[in-house]
């Protein structure tokens, strides 16, 4: 085939500069591909692939129209604007402001700092710019410059960022691995079209089929090289990021850098070790006997083991959908009725008196309240599900968006419902769910069929129970069981391609909230059992009591409280809260209490009605893995090893360098090093400095070697300027006499030394 | 700054993250720079060392205006294959360009012709060769010289210019019927048998000894007069630049008269004022012709001697031996004057004038008075005259 690929070029040719943009286009492609693939957009994105391949065919046609540089560079912020708008502003959520000056505000925000955001849109707007940033100048370097390879490597910062916080690389594998062979076309066919440029100039004719072998020999040379580099081993499969980068930002999944410190994150993604690093973000008081947990974001899409909050992208049953409502202070706009929304037949309703401090909530200023959102004392935008027509009330509360605090300390005030629900009244709710909870019960798979694995496990553990609730209850004690699963902040990392939660429930049996939250609700769905995770904080730790109101005290609420649990849908009853974390330093977390008892806490004793579980249970095969286990069962190298084999590899790099200054095998290469080390020493050749004058020159500070180099510079000057060049024994001449130079030079260095030594001696 | 430099900072970072992550594909991206980085080097060089270059190059002398041809042979001798080669010609022959960029398999050999035309008088180098290859990627370049140089003599070009001999031979057919001296003896075409009218001095003893009867040698009557051709080539004379300019069209005409002359078996001189004074007796036959194109093959306006001294100096001793012809840009009448006085009654010196504004230079155009009209023949040439034509020629006098 290689051998007809010459035959077919040459009949059908095509300008190299049309192949050069066709490659860099389906490169950015690849790569647009690879970061899709790795998860980080759960609903869209393909508008990404788009805004890629239109920043490069931009800068294609701008390189070609020959466009100064510096008109280049003017019209990028106008033709990514032009990119990105149209390809993102369908998906963009809306949150009851449709104004021009807010959308472009919105833009602006998502573009600067999009891509750390967890909204599927504002992520999507800064991965575009990204893309669109690296293409453009993709575009720009290998059609105007030339540079193939400044032209790529930023697009390895992307792919290498994609890989090593992929919760999946399995997923990403493929993508990478052709953007990583056409980033080598790309490289080899700017190279081409510069070498031909130049034989344009030079008047060098390209005899017959030129191009084509070139391209068949990239071809081969292409696919050798990804081949080789996808089979060599890799030399460490340990997760030992945390170690280099500690206090890096939460969520991170497997093999994500660095220990993440514990914190509010509106996603819930199971991810690497974490590390308790306390700062207070809020106080607040409540009219309860009991300190209660403080709700922000509910999660509620599921996408390859990790829950995120939803933006509006899952598809709901007809007459519904995700959007936010503007509110000024006061009750929420909301139906609380059991036949529409989630009616809550038995519920109390808790107020909340807090000082949140900025960053509280992260990035975004949400409200805080003690269970199901009732109102607020400052106007800002509730989101959740709701009519399609976007004027009633929503049926159900995902986060308030308020329109004070962020970047300021806010003082709020906040009443939400507790359900008061007892046991029995749960066990009795049936499964008559409404419609606008149905999308709460979807559990895709990955084809790994790593949500089967779940199903599975929860059917076991939930066997001979005949409710929703007691189902519930059945997993949670479970989960809770010390005997099966321990609570650490430093989980092992899953093999490759494994959801952190299935590892965890199947394996390891150890980890933090996120994995004790996630794999209940991963289970509780797959039962049939409408269920969301709530991203928030525990109740804190009790600073003193205040005189505002009778019985409340002041709670302190840190960083470290940050938490993620678990409610389920009861029909008549709502959304009930679960705890599957077990106790723990981080807190003493316990199952919430039914019936009076979830606020005034009487019988808040931490103990459940439901049964101890059995010694063991169905999925537990394998015994639970002993502390100080093998990470990922792989070679896990400490930083030492690490820093040595750094080390090592420098030390190797200046040895090469050193042995490659010692062995020249020319004259030029002689004389080149002779430069070196008259350039370490100051004294750089000029540029109109010839041969013989540079030799003076460095004799002058080089005495010793001063006859060798004037010997070099001779035989150096006779073979450039002969026509045959230097002949074998010219060569062996010039060798030689770099030797002697090589020998004489440190020699003299060690003296200046052993000189400078004597005069400090003497003067001291 | 190379392309290398990056790269390798690139596989250093990429090097770290994965070493600390464990995580493959980030290894992956690592590797594939890293041998990215590694095959380039070593495929540069394994092909540097391999690649071989010959050719066959035109030798000996030519002359402006004749066409050459080379063949080059490339053998890649590596194992690899070249993924392109760049083989360019550093000899400084207008218009030719035998650089070609090929690509090649391991093992295998290509062939092509080169062809080109000497356009301009002079030695001429081909070669060195200079190859021009490396990896796909371009990361490590490299540049060899592959073959050693030959060199040519290419001579000025020559027209013909057959009407020149009737118009200038100053010692015309009537002088030598009345016996007027000349340098140089005839030269003797060919022998024959003795008759007895012949003389003893016309015995040619070597062929009588040889034959056993008496020879007697037979001179060429075709032969004429002497010329004396000067060449001003006094710098800042002549206009214009390359192939058009004055000194070239001058140096043209001063061969093509001196071949015309030698070819009709004239004693022809030449007598330039470059910065040698080179000078070149009269003398007859083929290898002055040689002498003097080889001469004018590299002739160069650096002389400081204004042509005037020259044509005095040479002029005076020339006088009444045969005709002089001048060629030169120089607008200075002083040269026409010298000329004059070095003529004597009955003979005719002839002044081919290269009109230098025609070429670029400024100022006015030589205006030939009546009086030198009178005096001295005249051709005038201009630029774009086809000095191969004898009736541009004449028709420009």
């Amino acid at each position: 085939m290689l051998q007809a690929l010459p035959r077919f070029a040459s009949r059908y040719s095509v300008p190299s500069a049309v192949v050069l943009a066709l490659a860099a286009m389906l490169l950015m492609v690849a790569v647009a591909w690879a970061v899709l693939a790795a998860g980080w957009v759960v609903q869209g994105g393909g508008g990404a692939v788009v805004v890629a391949v239109a920043a490069t065919a931009e800068a294609s046609l701008l390189a070609q129209a020959r466009v100064a540089r510096i008109v280049t560079v003017a019209l990028a912020p106008v033709l990514a604007l032009a990119a990105i708008v149209p390809t993102t502003l369908g998906a963009m959520p809306y949150d009851g402001d449709g104004t021009l000056g807010h959308t472009v505000a919105r833009y602006a925000g998502a573009l600067l700092g999009g891509i750390n955001s967890s909204s599927d849109w504002a992520f999507t707007v800064g991965l575009c710019g990204v893309l669109w940033l690296t293409g453009y100048w993709l575009g720009w370097m290998a059609l105007r410059e030339r540079q193939g390879v400044l032209g790529v490597l930023p697009l390895y910062a992307i792919l290498a960022t994609n890989v090593v916080n992929s919760h999946n690389p399995n997923a990403v594998a493929l993508p990478e691995g052709i953007a990583v062979a056409l980033s080598l076309v790309v490289i080899a066919a700017t190279h081409l079209d510069a070498v031909e440029s130049r034989w344009g100039v030079s008047a060098v004719h390209a005899l017959p089929r030129t191009r084509t072998r070139f391209a068949a020999t990239v071809v081969v040379a292409v696919a050798a090289l990804t081949a080789a580099s996808l089979l060599i081993p890799p030399a460490t499969t340990g997760d030992i990021s945390a170690r280099f980068f500690p206090g890096s930002k939460p969520g991170t999944g497997n093999g994500g850098i660095g220990a993440a410190t514990i914190e509010f994150n509106p996603g819930t993604i199971p991810g690497g070790a974490l590390v308790s690093h306390p700062v207070q973000v809020l106080t607040y008081s409540t009219d309860t006997a009991e300190p209660v947990y403080l709700r922000v974001v509910d999660d509620t899409q599921f996408v390859n083991g990790n829950w995120y909050p939803d933006e509006g992208g899952e598809q709901l049953a007809s007459g519904l959908t995700h959007g936010g409502i503007r509110f000024p202070s006061g009750t929420l706009p909301r139906d609380l009725s059991a036949a529409g929304g989630a009616g809550m037949a038995a519920s109390a309703t808790v107020h909340a008196d807090m000082t949140a401090q900025p960053g509280a909530t992260g990035s975004t200023s949400f409200g805080l309240f003690t269970g199901e959102p009732l109102s607020s004392d400052h106007a800002g935008i509730v989101f959740g599900i709701g009519p399609s027509s976007h004027n009633g009330p929503l049926y159900t509360v995902e986060d308030v968006e308020l329109t004070e605090g962020g970047s300021s300390t806010i003082h709020v005030k906040t009443s939400a419902l507790v359900s008061t629900a007892t046991e029995d009244q749960l066990r009795n709710a049936g499964r008559s769910y409404p419609a606008f909870v149905q999308h709460y019960t979807r559990l895709p798979d990955d084809g790994a069929h790593q949500s089967a694995t779940i199903a599975e496990l929860a059917a076991q553990w939930t066997q001979g129970t005949t409710n929703a609730y007691d189902a519930a209850t059945a997993i949670e004690s479970h989960l809770r069981d010390p005997r099966f699963f321990q609570y650490t902040l430093s989980p092992p990392a899953p093999p490759s391609g494994v959801w952190p939660i299935v590892y965890f429930l199947t394996q390891s049996h150890r980890g933090y909230c996120q994995y004790f939250a996630s794999a209940m609700g991963a289970m509780l769905r797959s039962l049939g059992i409408p269920t969301r995770l709530v991203s928030g904080y525990g109740p804190g730790t009790p600073e003193g009591t205040t005189g505002g109101r009778q019985g409340a005290r002041q709670q302190v609420v840190t960083t470290s409280d940050a938490h993620t649990w678990v409610e389920a849908f009861f029909p008549g009853y709502g959304w009930i809260p679960f705890e599957p974390t077990p106790p723990s330093v981080q807190g003493i977390f316990t199952p919430f209490p039914r019936g009076e008892a979830a606020v005034t806490g009487v019988a808040n004793s931490g103990s459940s009605a439901t049964p101890a579980p059995a010694n063991t249970k169905p999925g537990f095969n394998d015994p639970i893995p002993a502390a100080g286990l093998t990470v990922n069962g792989g070679t896990a190298a400490s930083p030492a090893v690490v820093t040595g084999i750094v080390a090592g590899a420098i030390v190797a790099l200046l040895g090469a360098y050193v042995l490659w200054l010692l062995l020249p095998r020319s004259p030029r290469g002689a004389w080149l090093r002779l430069e070196i080390v008259g350039g370490l020493r100051g004294a750089r050749r000029r540029p109109a400095e010839t041969h013989r004058e540079y030799a003076e020159r460095f004799g002058a500070r080089f005495p010793r070697a001063a006859t060798p180099a004037r010997d070099l510079a001779a035989l150096l000057a006779r073979g450039e300027f002969s026509a045959a060049g230097a002949d074998t024994a010219s060569r062996r001449r010039a060798l030689a006499e770099w030797r002697r130079i090589a020998a004489g030079v440190p020699s003299q260095l060690l003296g200046r030394l052993d000189r400078s030594r004597a005069r400090r001696r003497l003067r001291g | 700054m190379s392309a290398r430099v990056p790269v390798i900072a690139c596989v250093a970072v990429l090097a770290f993250f994965a070493g600390i992550t464990g995580v493959r594909l980030a290894y992956t991206l690592a590797y594939v720079l890293l041998l990215l980085l590694v095959v380039s080097f070593v495929w540069s060089r394994a092909l540097a060392r391999r690649i071989k270059v010959t050719r066959t190059s035109p030798q000996g002398t030519y002359m402006v205006g004749e066409p050459f041809a080379e063949t080059f042979t490339a053998h890649n001798g590596s194992v690899l294959r070249l993924p392109y080669c760049e083989v360019r010609d550093r000899s400084p022959i207008e218009g030719y360009a035998p650089g070609r960029a090929f690509s090649l398999a391991g093992g295998r050999s290509v062939s092509w012709t080169a062809r080109g035309v000497f356009r301009s008088r002079g030695r001429h180098h081909f070669g060195p060769l200079e190859a021009r290859l490396g990896d796909p990627f371009g990361l490590f370049p490299k540049r060899v010289v592959l073959a050693g140089e030959t060199e040519v003599l290419v001579y000025p070009a020559v027209f013909p210019v057959p009407s020149l001999v009737p118009q200038w031979t100053g010692s015309s057919l009537a002088d030598v019927r009345r016996g007027r001296p000349v340098d140089v003896p005839p030269d003797v075409s060919t022998i024959r048998d003795y008759q007895p009218t012949d003389g003893l001095s016309r015995i040619h003893w070597r062929s009588t000894a040889r034959t056993g009867q008496l020879m007697s040698r037979v001179f060429d009557t075709g032969q004429n007069a002497d010329l004396l051709v000067i060449l001003d080539l006094q710098r800042g004379t002549h206009a214009g630049s390359g192939a058009e300019s004055s000194l070239e069209y001058a140096v043209s005409l001063a061969a093509s008269i001196c071949h015309a002359g030698l070819r009709r078996a004239q004693a022809v001189g030449l007598v330039t004022n470059d910065r040698f004074g080179s000078a070149f007796g009269a003398g007859r036959g083929e290898t002055q012709r040689l002498r003097i194109l080889e001469y004018l093959a590299i002739a160069a306006d650096s002389g400081h001697v204004p042509l005037a001294e020259t044509v005095r100096r040479h002029g005076e001793g020339w006088r009444g031996r045969g005709a002089v012809i001048v060629i030169t840009s120089n607008r200075n009448p002083a040269w026409v004057e010298a000329l004059v006085d070095a003529s004597t009654p009955g003979q005719r010196h002839l002044c081919v004038f290269v009109e230098p504004t025609s070429f670029g230079a400024t100022g006015h155009a030589l205006r030939v008075p009546a009086a030198w009209r009178l005096a001295l023949d005249w051709w005038l040439v201009r630029r774009g005259d086809v000095l191969g034509d004898g009736t541009a020629i004449s028709a420009a006098g």
